[in-house]
């Protein structure tokens, strides 16, 4: 019976580490065993879904020092609105993770607009832009703000007079594109290249992946399984960034139909929004497009729940996932882990 | 008595049937492609087709995809399309056709569909 055992125990192991590792590569990570070494080196495991998260490089080329300087200089100069009191940071506000800590956003004239600011963390990295998709580059983007009535409300032929009129500009854009002048197309490639550069630095969760163990709590390492399995969160907020820039109903409160009226006809964009990225969320509550979940325990409800409305284009990836009390609590804490340290950012001299 | 009957009402509609059954074995003549999304990504991205080819777009993914044309020449919609769902687009225009999961924005595809 010895000899027996003996002879069986390498295809044991081999079972045993085969369902190891299927279990972390899977829907959900099982820890079944009573030893907690064996459960604590599982949770630090996780290899095949760590792969996933690995910071991937920029597809445009990096942007140039003078490009970024032009363009860092724009994104906090209030002159660029009507009224001159209101620059790109004052919505993307890097105190408040480069958003503005408000259920939606306010525009020209003190009104309240109907969404909320979304963070330009990372956005160097995205395949979409505006919570609907409405524009396809950053570039795009960084020009829309500015002219809509309700932001910034500053047409681009007078944004272009005023730095004209701004002597201190000149060597800047002369810097930036080799002569000093100003037209829409160079603001917007320095913006964007100056966001390109706003990028979220090593998180806890980063030095977990990069191997040290302690980076993270238990429950956070159980909450990254949960993640990636019954609570199905990684099937849209996926990689590093932790989103896809996928569009999709999940069932939040609210009247606006979002990427329908870009797409309208498609059932499944009514209600759709963009997926936020998850890097630094815990600084940014209020939640949603409108800053409808106030909590990211209301989040999780919402998600657990199967959407607090069952629209007919809901995304089928949002359904209830009956978590339990601790489920809930693992998940939050997986969450915070992805707050970078404090970074200080310099904010420019404005030209006169 | 019947036949006759059923000669009668079939001769006025005989030419739509006929025409009919062109059009249908032109349609069912032409060649059949496949796009496979998988990974948030078209299996391809340029594919040349001919006026009357079927493309049916399957998704071998994990994750819900919505195939829709932004081409004015030739506009379909597949709908949501769970995991293991294909649905067959048959070209009928010559032209560019722009292909876009409207879920997914990195997935681009362009059909050259040709004579």
């Amino acid at each position: 019976m010895k000899i027996r055992l003996h002879a069986y125990l390498p295809t044991l192991l081999g079972v045993g580490l085969a369902v190891a590792a299927g279990s972390a590569s899977g829907k959900s990570l099982t820890v079944a065993s009573t030893d907690p070494a064996r459960n604590a080196a599982a949770l630090d495991d996780q290899r095949d879904l760590k792969t996933k998260y690995r910071r991937a490089p920029l597809r445009t080329a990096a942007p140039s020092a003078a490009h970024v300087e032009l363009g860092r200089t724009l994104f906090f100069d209030p002159r660029l609105s009507r009224a001159s009191c209101m620059s790109c940071a004052t919505c993307h506000n890097p105190g408040f993770s480069w958003g503005d800590g408000l259920p939606r956003a306010v525009g020209h004239g003190m009104k309240t607009l109907g969404r909320r600011t979304p963070t330009v963390l990372n956005i160097g990295w995205a395949e979409a832009f505006f919570w609907d998709g409405r524009a396809e580059t950053l570039e795009q983007q960084a020009l829309g703000p500015i002219a809509a009535a309700g932001e910034m409300n500053l047409p681009h032929g007078e944004m272009i007079k005023r730095l004209e009129n701004i002597a201190g500009y000149k060597p800047l854009f002369s810097a930036a594109f080799g002569d000093t002048n100003v037209t829409k197309e160079k603001v917007a490639i320095a913006i964007a290249d100056f966001e390109r550069t706003i990028v979220s630095t090593d998180a806890p969760f980063d030095r977990w992946l990069a191997g040290e163990k302690a980076a993270i709590p238990t429950s956070a390492k159980r909450g990254f399984a949960l993640f990636n399995g019954k609570a199905d969160c990684a099937k849209c907020h996926a990689g590093w960034r932790f989103t896809d820039d996928s569009f999709h109903d999940i069932g939040a409160l609210g009247d606006d139909v979002g990427r329908a009226t870009l797409l309208p006809g498609l059932e499944s964009m009514d209600h759709a929004f963009k997926t936020p990225t998850l890097r630094d969320v815990a600084l940014r509550a209020p939640y949603m497009h409108d800053g409808s979940e106030g909590t990211l325990e209301q989040v999780i409800e919402l998600y657990d729940k199967g959407g607090r409305v069952r629209r007919p284009g809901l995304a089928t990836e949002v359904h209830p996932l009956q978590l339990t009390a601790q489920d809930k609590r693992d998940l939050v804490d997986f969450m915070l882990t992805l707050s970078s340290p404090p970074k200080s950012v310099a904010v420019p001299s404005l030209p006169r | 008595m019947s036949l006759r009957i059923l000669s009668k009402l079939a001769l006025p509609v005989l030419p739509v049937l006929i025409v009919t059954g062109l059009l249908l074995s032109r349609v069912s003549a032409g060649e059949k492609h496949v796009v496979s999304q998988k990974g948030k990504s078209f299996s391809i991205t340029e594919l040349k087709v001919k006026v009357g080819d079927t493309v049916e777009f399957k998704n071998d993914d994990d994750v819900s995809h919505n195939v829709f044309s932004v081409s004015k020449s030739q506009p379909f919609n597949t709908k949501m399309q769970t995991p293991g769902a294909d649905t067959a687009v048959t070209f009928t225009t010559e032209g560019t056709v722009e292909v876009r999961c409207a879920i997914h924005p990195g997935m681009k595809l362009t059909v050259q569909v040709g004579k």
